[in-house]
């Protein structure tokens, strides 16, 4: 964009674009929530009135038949390396990781953190899901706010252009 | 302490219901029954639930009897642990206020209780100089030790509030050995974590205890279940990664007290369940083995 041509370039444009998206997903993705979240109330309030969610059966059947890969021992320093992982921020590699492991490899790793889900033949959401449980745990228990560090952070300085305006 | 004075053990945890009123229970009742060993009970929670269970003892006599009688009478001498503490603050140095079987109570030939009152609710708001209460219960401790009207205590164990009080920072800052029950589930594992990050930070100055923490209410059958073994290993983590971080000396005990019904009838009953008698005493071994170290 220039005096010349008022138009976006293709690469701004591309970059707005992106920018939409994600915004758009964002979006999507709290609905989605505030969806699920009306779904749950609406099986509370009407049990007999909504529909039992069809399973699929054929991934169970999978997940049952299928022979693990990871030992229990193997499948906690999985777990380890995922911790590691999620210490860092570093989500998307946890989701990768977790999708790369076979249903059978998530159940034995489920069953290893003690994470009971109540049923005999879980999905893999809700065996990614709770994995995922036990990670935010681990690293939960380690996060400490300490007043005095936080203080002297350097993003905790006080916006000065903001302290103005709220002097105006 | 010096030698000769008894071993002093406080039983804390920020987060409620991890059983540490049942703990300090049973290891008194073990220890005094079993061990031969004088030992000298604190209830030092304005809930009171250590009191209130004794007063419930079914041993003791008619409810409301013995212990009741007892209790009414130290009220009335004003010889409970907030008179004590009142008369610390007030006479400062000199703290006069002594000691007797009027302010310790005797369960059993072994087993003696300083109960709670219900005005520790309020302490807080009436005594503000955390300095002056620091050396509080170390004082009162000595005047126990040296009052040849009381028995000669081996061990003294302490009930703290679930919570950073006065009284509990003066417990913290003179015993030998904090202990910290931790239940299978994540809140009762945070709390761990909090004291241990905070501990120095509040104690500093004073020499910071030792620290052991171990997994009560674990779910075993009979090894710990998968879950149990999770926060086993989570929280020993977390002893791990705070003692080194923080520089105190603080370690996950392998020894565990597992759930039992029975055991919320332990202090009412009169007893430790027969099958959790082995799971304290392996508590307590462990507890020695490391404040002997």
């Amino acid at each position: 964009m220039n005096e010349e041509n008022p138009f976006n370039t293709t690469g701004e444009e591309a970059k707005r674009l992106v920018e939409e998206f994600r915004e758009t997903k964002e979006a999507v993705r709290e609905v989605s929530k505030r969806l699920s979240r009306i779904e749950v109330r609406m099986q509370r309030a009407f049990p007999s009135l909504m529909p039992k969610k069809a399973g699929n059966r054929r991934e169970k059947e999978e997940s049952v038949a299928a022979e693990p890969t990871l030992a229990p021992e193997e499948a906690m320093h999985v777990y380890d390396e995922l911790v590691e992982l999620a210490r860092k921020d570093n989500h998307q590699s946890v989701h990768d990781r977790l999708a790369g492991l076979g249903v059978a490899d998530l159940n034995v790793l489920r069953q290893e953190l003690g994470a009971s889900l109540g049923k005999k033949k879980p999905s893999r959401k809700a065996l990614e899901e709770a994995v995922i449980g036990r990670i935010r745990e681990s690293v939960l228990l380690s996060r400490h706010s300490n007043r005095e560090q936080t203080a002297n952070r350097p993003d905790s300085a006080p916006d000065s252009a903001d302290d103005e305006r709220k002097t105006d | 302490m010096a030698d000769g004075s008894p071993k002093t053990i406080a039983t804390i945890n920020f987060k409620g219901g991890v059983g540490k009123t049942t703990v300090t229970w049973c290891l008194g009742d073990v220890l005094s029954s079993m061990a031969n060993d004088n030992v000298l009970m604190f209830d030092l929670d304005a809930q009171m639930s250590l009191t209130q269970a004794i007063a419930l003892n079914e041993n003791t006599g008619t409810l409301f009897d013995q212990f009741d009688k007892w209790y009414q009478k130290s009220l009335a001498r004003k010889k409970t642990i907030f008179d004590a503490l009142d008369a610390f603050t007030k006479t400062g140095q000199h703290f006069d206020f002594a000691v007797g079987y009027d302010f310790v109570y005797q369960i059993s030939k072994q087993l003696h209780f300083v109960p709670s009152v219900e005005d520790l609710y309020w302490q807080e708001l009436e005594v503000f100089d955390r300095d002056g209460v620091k050396d509080f219960v170390r004082r009162l401790l000595g005047k126990i030790s040296n009052s040849p009207k009381l028995a000669r205590y081996k061990h003294v164990l302490f009930d703290c509030p679930p919570s950073f009080t006065l009284l509990s920072y003066s417990v913290l800052s003179c015993c030998d050995l904090v202990l910290i029950p931790v239940n299978p589930d994540y809140f009762a594992s945070r709390g761990v974590s909090l004291i241990l990050n905070s501990l120095r930070l509040r104690i500093e100055p004073h020499p910071i205890p030792k620290i052991g923490v171990f997994m009560n209410k674990a779910k075993a059958q009979p090894n710990p279940t998968k879950e149990t073994r999770f926060y086993m290993r989570e929280v020993e983590r977390v002893c791990q990664d705070t003692a080194q971080q923080q520089k105190i000396n603080a370690r996950f005990f392998k020894s565990y007290v597992r759930e039992r019904v029975g055991i919320k009838r332990a202090i009412t009953g009169g007893g430790v369940p027969t099958e959790l008698v082995g799971d304290f005493q392996n508590l307590w071994k462990e507890s020695i083995a490391f404040l002997n170290e």
